[in-house]
């Protein structure tokens, strides 16, 4: 027995390990730049609240608070966005991740839609009672051959097919407004952000 | 019939079973440790493709000149429209004539919600008659002013790649796009007729 219970916690931390590394295995992490993307007008907001979280908030009437990372360096390779997010119980109709390219549209395209649900795109809610809560959001996408796939807490929510032969791709997080109810604001925080590519 | 006392045996299942317990203590103790982390439900992955994928590379030729403007805000981004000879298409603070003396002018967006925030309207350029338009990408980023937000099916907008004058620009084609009323998840947008005919 006293040699079977540091074999199981060795055990138990392994697959915690595991499983937060599943996403990001085999990818090589590189740095990059972000630019603020603020455009609202008087409400919404940006604060850098230090140790690399951020809490980006938009109201309705406004159009978007974002941070907006530089193109990727290698347009032809999977790149992989990794961040632990919260938002509000008031957010709502607001996208909060994008995989973007200005002449290439969104491969991938993570919404609060009613109040604590996630979507992407405009497909079916993929998780609920997600407000107020910090999780973890993987989000990967390769141009080369079209695979895009979104994971909540290490599972995989979305997979999609965008074949496109655009080479602009870029990641996007914040608060972009898609329809807030007036009255209503939408505030997320991102923390622990890290690129990876493959 | 009883079966004979093998005390291996007995304390392999002990073991067995202490084991199990001990994992089961362990994971509880973990789960509740890690309770600001949001529980997801395991099992849905949701599949999806481009909705207009339909329309990518189709070629149209424009009808009438069109304006490509952009937003002082964001001035990557770059849109077509008009309001000359009585049409509609485009923000109501586009010039109501053509003409290439506006180019560079800015046009400040009237208050009045909901607000884009774009900022003021800026001509860049202007794309005469037989231009031609190449559906290439759809795109959630659309302005709430091309009333393409909340017209039901998917409200997406187009960019499109727009060849003039031997120039080429990449435009969002949302204030020249048309829809039909849907219930339901289905495309509905398309680029207005009285602006393009297809080519190919």
């Amino acid at each position: 027995m006293t040699g079977l219970a540091p074999a199981l916690t060795v055990c138990v931390l392994a697959i915690g390990i595991a499983a937060a590394r599943a996403q990001t295995s085999g990818y090589t992490r590189y740095s990059s730049s972000f630019t603020v993307q603020n455009w609202t007008s008087g409400c919404g907001g940006f604060a850098n609240l230090g140790g690399g979280e951020y809490k980006m908030w938009v109201c309705s009437g406004e159009s978007r608070v974002e941070m907006r990372w530089a193109n990727w360096p290698q347009q032809t390779h999977y790149n992989q966005f990794q961040g632990t997010v919260m938002f509000s119980s008031d957010t709502q109709d607001t996208a909060i991740q994008q995989i973007k390219s200005n002449t290439g549209g969104e491969a991938i395209y993570i919404q609060v839609k009613s109040p604590g649900t996630l979507r992407n795109d405009n497909g079916s809610v993929f998780a609920s009672g997600m407000a107020n809560k910090w999780f973890r959001l993987n989000t990967l996408f390769n141009p080369a051959n079209g695979d895009a796939r979104a994971y909540i807490n290490g599972s995989q929510k979305v997979t999609r097919y965008y074949p496109t032969s655009d080479r602009q791709w870029y990641f996007k997080d914040g608060v972009y407004n898609n329809g807030i109810p007036s009255g209503h604001k939408s505030t997320d925080w991102y923390k622990s952000i890290t690129t990876w590519v493959k | 019939m009883t079966r004979p006392f093998r005390p291996g045996t007995t304390r392999t299942r002990l073991a067995k079973l202490a084991g199990s317990l001990m994992l089961l203590a362990v994971t509880v103790v973990l789960t509740s440790c890690r309770h600001e982390i949001a529980p997801v439900p395991a099992g849905i992955i949701v599949a999806s493709g481009p909705h207009y994928q339909y329309l990518f590379g189709r070629r149209y030729r424009t009808k009438i000149p069109l304006y490509i403007f952009t937003f002082a805000s964001e001035t990557e981004y770059r849109y077509v429209g008009t309001r000359a000879d009585g049409f509609s298409f485009g923000p109501r603070e586009l010039p109501p004539r053509i003409t290439r003396d506006n180019i560079g002018k800015m046009f400040p967006l009237h208050e009045g919600p909901p607000s884009d925030s774009e900022g003021d309207l800026i001509i860049a350029d202007v794309a005469p008659a037989g231009s031609v338009l190449t559906i290439r990408a759809e795109t959630h980023h659309v302005t709430f002013m091309s009333g393409v937000r909340g017209s039901g099916g998917y409200p997406m907008g187009f960019i499109c790649k727009l060849n003039y004058d031997d120039k080429t620009n990449y435009v969002f084609s949302e204030f020249i796009q048309a829809r039909r009323k849907v219930s339901g998840k289905v495309p509905n947008e398309y680029l207005d007729k009285t602006v393009v005919e297809r080519i190919q």
